[in-house]
């Protein structure tokens, strides 16, 4: 599909010459209104502007390097955090790697690291742009207990997390994704 | 509409990025200040746990990393004498992002805290 361009010419007398800056730039989702005209232009989220003597204003916008069309930034499902694809990812790969197995201390190094590398090239394999964080614990089944609590210092709006308690006869998994936006 | 001049910075500059040493030594105070004389009591170790993140997650951001999302992981478990195996792997950008952990044991717990730092681009 054809990306659209849209071009703003901000022009300015100066007594005897017209000087002209052409923007470029690619429809996206903001709506921002042109200071000029008080139509509404259509912006991606990220503007920077220049102030270039007193009179002129410079609108730079970065064009993303894939020339993805408006229905790539409108579909949701491929910028949000969603905990259910997640969730499912997490429990196909510990029953994979783990299953029926009991726990043995000499096997659960190579455990923890396949589920967690499992996890992770199957969330690669989403190709949302997130950066991952996968936490894994495996605790032995003899009646001690054990707690575990997360914070986070983030976006609530883009990013978020999916903690997954998985069990059988000898041994508690417990498993963290946390999901960051770029 | 209209960010702040800085947001064309794709990397920290080098004194400002994640620093390892220094959010373990905040950790390390901090839970050996709030742990060092506890018994593992089933009722209130889920309140612990939480308080604790949320009094560590605010001492790191004192610390100003600029533009870093922050996440705090905090596990206490009972010394039973049980075996337990906590592994983390992440994937992100090696040059920007970091991570800082550690670990603390008395008698009756033990607790491993982490604490990832994440570029915000």
């Amino acid at each position: 599909m054809p990306c659209f361009f849209f071009c703003c010419i901000c022009a300015h007398l100066v007594s005897t010459c017209f000087s002209f800056f052409i923007v470029i730039f690619k429809l996206s989702v903001v709506p921002i209104k042109n200071v000029f005209t008080g139509e509404d232009l259509i912006c991606p989220r990220r503007v920077h502007l220049f102030y270039f003597e007193d009179n002129f204003i410079v609108i730079l916008v970065p064009v993303s390097e894939t020339l993805a069309t408006m229905d790539d930034f409108m579909s949701e499902d491929k910028t949000t955090f969603i905990v259910e694809e997640v969730s499912k990812i997490i429990k196909d790969s510990i029953e994979t790697v783990i299953g029926e197995n009991s726990y043995k201390h000499g096997r659960v190094n190579q455990w923890t690291t396949s589920v967690v590398e499992q996890c992770l090239i199957q969330l690669s394999k989403l190709d949302k742009p997130f950066k991952f964080i996968v936490n894994c614990i495996i605790m032995q089944k003899n009646g001690a207990g054990l707690q575990t609590a997360s914070t986070c210092f983030w976006d609530n709006t883009t990013d978020g997390s999916c903690t997954v308690r998985w069990e059988n006869d000898t041994m508690y998994v417990i498993i963290s994704i946390f999901g960051l936006a770029i | 509409m209209v960010e702040e001049s800085d947001t064309y910075h794709i990397r920290p500059n080098h004194r400002l990025k994640f620093k390892p040493a220094v959010v373990k030594r905040y950790i390390h105070d901090i839970v050996r200040e709030r742990l060092s004389d506890m018994q593992y009591d089933p009722e209130t170790v889920a309140e612990l746990t939480r308080s604790l993140a949320e009094s560590i997650k605010d001492k790191v951001k004192t610390a100003e990393f600029d533009r870093y999302k922050i996440v705090v992981q905090v596990l206490i478990g009972e010394q039973r004498g049980q075996g337990v195996k906590m592994s983390a792997r992440c994937l992100w950008d090696a040059d920007t992002d970091n991570y800082a952990d550690d670990v603390f044991m008395n008698d009756s717990l033990f607790c491993v805290v982490t604490v990832f730092g994440s570029y915000y681009y």
